[in-house]
C-alpha cells in the first residue's frame, strides 16, 4: 500500500508549480490543467486503494516520517487507510476532480486564474492531511490548513469588501471552534500520553466517565465550528461570497464535512461517553430543523443551498448522535455528490446570468439551459429524498432509526424534510420554470454552459442518480471501521464500552435497498417520510409553479414567523449586539476602569508595571564603563559568595 | 630557599583586584587601557607560580599566548584611543557615554 | 632526518585532513587581506571572500552529511571502509578527529556548529557592501577581519583544551573590537568599541585568571582531563570553586548574560548594522556552543551547580532583557536586548542537565541564527535609506510603503517572539520542555512570562509597520539582492517553523555524542 503517499503529495506538488509558476509560465488554461491532472492522480489512487480495502477490510497504518519527537510519542505524518479514511478520500477526491473541471471553466478569464487553482490545490492536500491522519496533530494540521485555505479562496475576490468581511468572519467563528478543538487535544495528550487514533482508543478504558466526556465535547466544539453547526453556523451562508466551485466543493461537499468524518473517526471516544452522544444528537437535530425553516424564505440561490447543506450535516450529525455512524457517513457521500451537483448547477446559471443571484428575478431558465436544468432537478430530488435518487436511501433511514429511537428527533427530523423539498423546489420553480421575470438584456445572453461545466454535472448528476443503490454495498464496506464488532484495531475492553455506547441503536433494523424501498412504500412510517416530502414538493408547485396560493400572502398572514426565518432566528443580530456593540460596550468600561491598563497592554504592548520596572532596570545603562565594571565586579562577587556559601 | 608558590599566588590576586579597581576608578581612557593589561600580567604570575609549583611546562606555554593576545588588544585599545581623542579631543572615560539607557 | 622531522617523529604528524575547512578559510582570508591591497574592486572581494566560505561550508556539509549516513544508518565497517568516501570520513572523522596534538578537535558537534557558522556570516558578507557603501564608509577590512573572527570562532567551537578554548575566543574577540569601530567618523562606534574593548578585556583576564585556578588546580587544561581529575579527587576548595565561578562569569560575559551584559546594548547600537548582526548572532552561537562543550566535557561531575549558576544568569536575562527591551524608542537598541534576553532563553536550557536539555540549547542557537541574522540584517537594508534612523517612529507605516521589506519584518519578530508556524516556537518549546521534564518549573514560569511580555515590543513593531499611515518621509529602497536573502533567511523560518524535524533531529544527535564523547 506504499503508493497511497501520492494522494496527498500530488494535489501539493500541483500547488508548488502553480504557485512558482502559475503567473509568468502557465496562465491561464495550463495552471487549471495541471490542478485537475494533480487532483486526478490522487482520485484514482485513492480509488484504486478503495478498491483494495474493499476487498480486505483491512487497515493500513502508514507512517511516512516523524514529524516532530515529543518524550516517548512521535508525531508522525501518516496515513491511516481504512474503509472510513478510503472513503471520505474518494468522496474528497473524485468530488474535487469534477469541481476542478467545472472551475477551468467557470473562472475563465478571471486575472487571478493561477491563484484560484493554486489556493484549491492547496486546499486538496489539506484537506487530504486531515482526512489521512492517523493522529490528532495531523488532522489539527489539516483542520487548520483548510481553514486558512477557505479563508483564502471566500476571499478570493479581495476587491469586493463583502467578501473579504465574509472572509474574515469564517476565520474568526472557526477560531472558537478550533480553540475548543486544541483543548480537546491537549486534554487527550495529558490523559493518554499519544495522539495517535489507535492507541488512543485502547487507552480508552483507563480513562474515567467525565475525561472521556470532556474531551469527546472539546473536539466536538471544533465539529460545530468547522461544520458550521448551530451556534456557530453564521459564517457559511456569507462564505457564498466565493466563487461558487469554492462553495461546491469546501462549502458543501468535503471542508463542512470535516466535522461529521472527524467524530466518524474517533467514533470510539464519542462511543464512550452518553452526554456526547447525546449533545451530537440535539445540536445535529436542532441544525437540521432550524437551518431548514432559514432556507425557507431566502432569495439568493446560493445562500438557499447553503442553508440546505447546514440542514443536512445536521441530519449527519443527527445520525451519528443516534448511534447510526455508518448511516452518517453514507449520508455525507452521498450528499457530497449532489450538493456539489447543486451548487454547480446553481454556478452554470450564476455564470449564464452575468452572477445575478436573486431568484426572485429569475425563470423559464430551462429554455436556455436544459442541461443544468435537468441536472438542477435530479440534484434538488436526490435532496429532497425522492425515490430512487441517492437521498432517499442515505436520508430516510436516518429519519425512520430516529423514531424507533426518539420519537422527539423524529419530529424535528420529519419536518425538516418537508422543509427540504419545499425550499429546494420553490428554488427549482422560481429559476427554472414559471413566469418569465428575467431582464430581457439578460435574457438575449443566455445560453448553455460549454462542456467542460456540463460534462461535470452530467456526471455527478449520474452519480445522484445511481449511488443510493448502493448502499448496501458501502454499509457493509463501511463495517470493519464504524462496527464495533468487526473493529479489528480495538482491544477487548474498548470494544465493549463501544457496544455499550452504541447500545441505543441496537433495535433498529434497516433493512437492505430492495425491502427498504418496498418498506417505505407499504408501511405507514415509510409512507410519512415519503408523503412529507411530496408534499413539501406540492406545495413549492402550488405557490411558484401554479401561484395558487399566493406566497406574499402566506408571509403576510403568517407575519411573526416570516421575519423569525427571514431574519435567520435573530442568530446574527444577536452576534452582533454581543459581540460588536458588547465588545465596544465592555472596551468604553475598560478605558474608563483601567485606565487604559487594557490598551496598553493588549494594544501597546505589556503593562504599565511591566514598563516602569523597564525603565528602573534602564536605569542601569548609565553608559559609564565604570558604573558598568562596578556592577559586573558586583556580580562577580554576589556570584563567588553564593557558591562559596552553598558549597 | 625558596618563596612559596602561595605567596606568588597572593601576589597575582591582588595585582588583579588592583587591576580591578583601576579600571573601575580611573578617568583617562589610557590608563583604564593600562589597567586591564595589568590584570593580564598578574594572570602570568599566576601561571607561572602554579608552573613552578606543578613542575610542568604547559603554564609557561600559555603565558606566552597571553602575553602575545595582550599586545594585540593593547594595539587594538591604543588605535580606537587615537581615533576617539581624534574625534572627541578629550581623553575622559566619564565623558563616554553618549550610548546609554 | 631534517629538524621538523625530528620534531614530529615523537609525536607523529597531525591530521590535516580534518582541518581542510579551516585551511579554505584561512587561505581565504589571507587571499583577501591581499587582494584588498592591490584591487579596488569591491565586488571582487566580496564575491571572492563569499565563494571562500561557500566551498568550506559545502564540504563541511558533505562531511556532516557522510557522518550521520555512518552513524544513523546500519552500515557495517567493512561496507563502509569499501566505499573510499565513507573510509575517508571513517578514517579522519570517527577515528583521528583530535589533531594539532590534543589541541583540536573536529566532532560532529562542531562542524554543524561550524557549518551554521559560516552560514551566517555569508548573508552578513552578502549585506555589508550595500551598507558601508550607503554610509560612505566601506573598508575592506571588513572581510578579512570577519573572516579571522570566524576563524576565531572555529577554533572555539573546535577546543577540546582551554588553550586552544582562549586563543579562539581572543581572535574572535580582537576582530570584533576593531570591527565594532569600523565606521569612519562616527564617534559612536568607537565608543561602543571602545567599551566593549575594556569590558572584554577585563572578561578576558576574568577568563584567564579563571583557567589558571583551574591549571593550578588539576595540572592540565584539556577538558576531560580536568574532568577525570575532578572526579577523582573529588574535594572542593576555594581555589576550584573560584575557578569555577571566574570561568562562568567570563563565558557569561561573552554571552552577553545579565549581569555581565552592559556592554552589548552600546557595542550594539554603535557598530554598523551588518557588524551587530555578526556580533549578536554568529559570535553568540559560537559562545553558546562552547559553553556547552565545557558544561559537558569538563565539568559532567558538577553540572548540577554549574546548570544552577546558569539558571540564575538566565532568569536575570529573560527579566532584564525582555523588561528593558519594551522602553526602547530604537528598535536597534531593542533588538540588542531583545538578544539578551534570547541568550537568556538558550542558556536557561543548562538547567536542564539531560540531553534533551543540550539538545534544546542547540536546536535554539542554531534556529536563532536565522531570525537573529535576518532582524539585524533587515534593519542594516532600510538603514541605507536616507534619514532612517530605526527608531520605531521609522516604522509606522512601513507595510504600505514597502510592504515586502514589512513582511520580512513580521515574519523575524513572530520568530523571535515565538509565534507558530516560524521556527522560533519550536525553539522555546524545546527549552519549555526540557525545563519541565528536569522539573525546573519556577525558571519554565519565567520563560513563559517573559515571552508574553516580549509581546509587548516585538508586537509593536509589527502594529507600527500595519496600523499606522507612513510617517517616515524619504523613499525605502531595499535592492534586490538584499530582499532576497533577507527572504531567504524568512523562507528558513518559516520551513523550519512548519518542520524542524531534520534540525531537531541533528541537535539531538549531536548533543548525545558529544555526551557519550565518542571516540575521545
Amino acid at each position: 500500500m506504499e503508493y497511497l503517499w501520492v494522494i496527498p503529495f500530488s494535489p501539493l506538488i500541483a500547488f508548488i508549480i502553480i504557485g512558482l509558476f502559475g503567473y509568468k509560465l502557465l496562465r491561464e488554461p495550463l495552471s487549471g490543467v495541471i490542478a485537475v491532472i494533480g487532483v486526478a492522480i490522487s482520485a484514482v489512487f485513492s480509488v484504486y486503494g478503495f478498491y483494495e480495502v474493499s476487498k480486505t477490510g483491512g487497515y493500513y497504518d502508514l507512517k511516512l516520517f516523524t514529524w516532530m519527537p515529543l518524550g516517548n510519542y512521535e508525531i508522525s505524518v501518516s496515513i491511516l487507510w481504512d474503509p472510513l479514511s478510503a472513503l471520505m478520500t474518494c468522496v474528497v477526491t473524485v468530488v474535487s476532480t469534477f469541481i476542478f473541471i467545472f472551475a477551468t471553466g467557470y473562472m475563465k478569464g478571471d486575472p487571478s486564474y493561477p491563484r484560484f487553482f493554486a489556493y484549491l490545490s492547496l486546499f486538496v492536500f489539506m484537506m487530504l492531511m486531515l482526512t489521512l491522519a492517523d493522529n490528532l496533530v495531523q488532522l489539527f494540521f489539516g483542520w487548520e490548513g483548510v481553514g486558512l485555505a477557505s479563508y483564502l479562496l471566500i476571499g478570493f475576490w479581495h476587491y469586493k469588501k463583502s467578501a473579504s468581511v465574509a472572509a474574515l468572519e469564517a476565520f474568526v467563528v472557526n477560531r472558537v471552534g478550533d480553540w475548543l478543538f486544541l483543548l480537546g487535544v491537549l486534554l487527550t495528550f495529558v490523559t493518554f500520553g499519544t495522539l495517535d487514533y489507535l492507541d488512543i482508543f485502547n487507552k480508552i478504558p483507563e480513562a474515567g466517565f467525565w475525561t472521556m466526556t470532556a474531551i469527546a465535547l472539546l473536539l466536538f466544539g471544533g465539529a460545530v465550528g468547522k461544520s458550521a453547526q448551530i451556534p456557530l453556523h453564521i459564517w457559511l451562508p456569507n462564505a457564498m461570497e466565493g466563487p461558487t466551485p469554492v462553495s461546491a466543493l469546501i462549502h458543501a461537499a468535503t471542508m463542512v464535512a470535516a466535522g461529521v468524518y472527524m467524530v466518524a473517526r474517533i467514533m470510539p471516544v464519542f462511543a464512550s461517553s452518553e452526554i456526547a452522544l447525546d449533545t451530537v444528537l440535539y445540536v445535529g437535530t436542532m441544525s437540521a430543523f432550524i437551518a431548514a425553516t432559514m432556507g425557507l424564505v431566502q432569495n439568493d440561490i446560493k445562500r438557499i443551498i447553503a442553508y440546505s447543506t447546514l440542514s443536512q450535516l445536521g441530519y449527519m450529525f443527527a445520525a451519528e448522535g443516534l448511534g447510526l455512524f455508518k448511516d452518517g457517513m453514507f449520508h455525507l457521500a452521498s450528499h457530497a455528490v449532489f450538493k456539489a451537483l447543486l451548487f454547480l448547477a446553481a454556478g452554470s446559471v450564476l455564470v449564464a446570468l452575468h452572477h445575478l443571484l436573486d431568484v426572485q428575478k429569475m425563470g423559464q431558465l430551462r429554455k436556455y439551459m436544459p442541461i443544468t436544468a435537468i441536472t438542477f432537478l435530479i440534484g434538488a430530488l436526490a435532496l429532497a429524498g425522492i425515490p430512487p435518487f441517492s437521498g432517499f436511501f442515505s436520508k430516510d433511514p436516518i429519519i425512520e432509526a430516529a423514531y424507533e429511537i426518539n420519537w422527539v428527533i423524529w419530529v424535528f427530523l420529519w419536518s425538516g424534510a418537508g422543509l427540504t423539498a419545499f425550499y429546494i423546489f420553490r428554488l427549482y420553480f422560481l429559476a427554472f420554470e414559471n413566469g418569465d421575470r428575467l431582464d430581457p438584456h439578460l435574457k438575449a445572453h443566455v445560453h448553455e454552459s460549454p462542456p467542460n461545466m456540463t460534462i461535470p454535472l452530467i456526471v455527478l448528476a449520474a452519480g445522484a442518480l445511481i449511488l443510493g443503490f448502493f448502499r448496501d454495498f458501502f454499509m457493509n464496506f463501511l463495517r470493519p471501521s464504524l462496527d464495533p464488532s468487526q473493529m479489528k484495531f480495538l482491544s477487548e475492553e474498548t470494544r465493549i464500552i463501544v457496544e455499550n455506547g452504541l447500545e441505543r441503536s441496537h433495535h433498529v433494523h434497516i433493512p437492505d435497498v430492495l425491502h427498504f424501498v418496498i418498506h417505505s412504500l407499504t408501511s405507514p412510517l415509510g409512507l410519512l417520510a415519503l408523503f412529507m416530502a411530496l408534499g413539501g414538493i406540492f406545495v413549492a408547485y402550488l405557490m411558484y409553479q401554479r401561484r395558487v396560493i399566493d406566497p406574499v400572502w402566506v408571509g403576510n398572514t403568517f407575519k411573526p414567523i416570516y421575519l423569525l426565518f427571514y431574519n435567520r432566528w435573530y442568530f446574527d443580530h444577536i452576534y452582533y449586539a454581543i459581540f460588536a456593540y458588547g465588545y465596544y460596550k465592555l472596551s468604553r468600561f475598560m478605558w474608563k476602569a483601567g485606565d487604559k491598563f487594557v490598551i496598553d497592554g493588549v494594544v501597546n504592548g505589556s503593562g504599565k508595571v511591566s514598563m516602569s520596572f523597564g525603565d528602573f532596570m534602564r536605569l542601569a545603562q548609565t553608559g559609564r564603563i565604570s558604573a558598568y565594571l562596578a556592577q559586573m565586579a558586583v556580580g562577580i562577587l554576589v556570584f563567588l559568595s553564593l557558591f562559596l556559601f552553598l558549597s | 630557599m625558596s618563596i612559596p608558590y602561595e605567596y606568588y599566588i597572593a601576589l597575582s590576586g591582588l595585582l588583579m583586584v588592583l587591576g580591578l579597581i583601576g579600571v573601575t576608578v580611573r578617568k583617562n581612557i589610557i590608563a583604564v587601557l593600562i589597567s586591564t593589561e595589568l590584570m593580564l600580567n598578574a594572570v602570568n604570575i599566576a601561571f607561572v607560580a602554579y608552573d613552578m609549583k606543578l613542575n610542568d611546562v604547559a603554564g609557561q606555554v600559555f603565558v606566552f599566548f597571553i602575553l602575545t593576545i595582550a599586545a594585540a588588544e593593547a594595539a587594538v585599545g591604543l588605535g580606537l584611543v587615537m581615533a576617539i581623542y581624534r574625534l572627541r579631543k578629550d581623553v575622559d572615560v566619564e565623558k563616554l557615554s553618549e550610548l546609554k539607557l | 632526518m631534517s629538524v621538523i622531522e625530528q620534531l614530529v617523529s615523537g609525536l607523529g604528524l597531525p591530521n590535516f585532513n580534518v582541518l581542510i575547512p579551516e585551511i579554505i578559510l584561512l587561505l581565504t582570508a589571507f587571499a583577501v587581506f591581499i587582494l584588498e591591497m592591490f584591487s579596488k574592486n569591491r565586488r571582487v572581494i566580496s564575491a571572492f571572500s563569499i565563494t571562500g566560505l561557500l566551498i568550506s561550508g559545502i564540504y563541511i556539509l558533505v562531511i556532516i552529511l557522510g557522518i550521520l549516513k555512518l552513524i544513523l544508518s546500519p552500515i557495517t565497517l567493512r561496507e563502509a571502509s569499501a566505499n573510499p568516501f565513507y573510509s575517508y570520513i571513517l578514517n579522519n572523522y570517527l577515528e583521528n578527529f583530535v589533531t594539532l596534538y590534543g589541541l583540536y578537535v573536529v566532532d560532529l558537534f562542531s562542524l554543524v556548529f561550524k557549518l551554521f557558522l559560516i552560514i551566517g556570516t555569508i548573508f552578513v558578507l552578502i549585506h555589508i557592501r550595500p551598507y558601508a557603501e550607503a554610509k560612505g564608509s566601506y573598508y575592506g577590512e571588513y572581510y578579512y577581519l570577519i573572516l579571522f573572527s570566524l576563524f576565531g570562532m572555529f577554533i572555539m567551537v573546535s577546543s577540546p583544551n582551554l588553550i586552544s578554548f582562549y586563543v579562539g575566543l581572543e581572535l574572535m574577540s580582537i576582530s570584533l573590537y576593531v570591527l565594532i569601530g569600523l565606521y569612519r567618523k562616527d564617534y559612536r562606534s568607537k565608543e561602543g568599541a571602545y567599551k566593549y574593548l575594556i569590558i572584554g578585556g577585563t572578561g578576558t583576564a576574568i577568563v584567564s585568571y579563571a583557567i589558571a585556578l583551574l591549571y593550578g588546580r588539576t595540572g592540565t587544561f584539556d577538558f576531560r582531563e580536568i574532568a577525570q581529575t575532578l572526579i577523582a579527587s573529588n574535594t572542593v576548595d576555594v581555589g576550584l570553586i573560584g575557578g569555577l565561578i571566574l570561568l562562568l562569569v567570563g563565558l557569561a560575559l561573552k554571552a552577553s548574560a545579565v549581569p555581565f551584559h552592559q556592554w552589548a546594548p552600546d557595542a550594539y547600537e554603535g557598530a554598523p548594522t551588518p557588524v551587530t548582526a555578526f556580533l549578536a548572532v554568529p559570535s553568540k552561537i559560537a559562545t553558546y556552543a562552547i559553553i556547552l562543550r565545557v558544561v559537558v566535557e569538563a565539568f559532567p561531575s558538577l553540572t548540577e551547580s554549574w546548570g544552577f549558576a546558569w539558571a540564575l544568569f538566565a532568569a536575570a536575562s529573560m527579566i532584564f532583557g525582555n523588561l528593558v527591551a519594551l522602553r526602547q524608542k530604537s528598535v536597534k537598541r531593542m533588538l540588542a536586548y531583545s538578544s539578551i534576553a534570547h541568550t537568556g532563553y538558550i542558556t536557561a536550557a543548562l538547567a536542564a542537565p539531560t540531553g534533551m536539555g543540550f539538545a534544546a540549547l542547540a536546536f535554539y542557537s542554531i534556529v536563532y541564527l536565522f531570525m537573529g541574522a535576518g532582524a539585524f540584517l533587515l534593519l542594516a537594508s532600510l538603514e541605507k535609506n536616507e534619514g532612517w534612523n530605526n527608531t520605531l517612529e521609522d516604522f509606522k507605516g512601513l507595510a504600505k510603503k514597502d510592504p515586502v521589506s514589512a513582511l520580512l519584518m513580521l515574519i523575524f519578530m513572530f520568530s523571535l517572539l515565538g509565534i507558530p508556524p516560524t521556527v522560533g516556537f519550536f525553539g522555546k518549546l524545546g527549552v519549555f520542555l526540557a525545563l519541565i521534564g528536569y522539573n525546573v518549573w519556577w525558571l519554565a514560569v519565567i520563560l513563559v512570562v517573559t515571552s508574553i511580555i516580549s509581546a509587548g515590543y516585538y508586537l509593536r513593531v509589527v502594529a507600527n509597520m500595519y496600523m499606522y499611515e507612513p510617517s517616515f518621509k524619504g523613499k525605502i529602497n531595499v535592492s534586490l539582492v538584499e530582499k532576497l536573502s533577507l527572504g531567504v533567511l524568512a523562507v528558513i523560518v518559516l520551513i523550519l517553523g512548519i518542520y524542524p524535524t531534520q534540525i531537531w533531529t541533528l541537535t539531538t544527535t549531536i548533543s548525545s555524542l558529544l555526551m557519550a564523547g565518542v571516540g575521545r
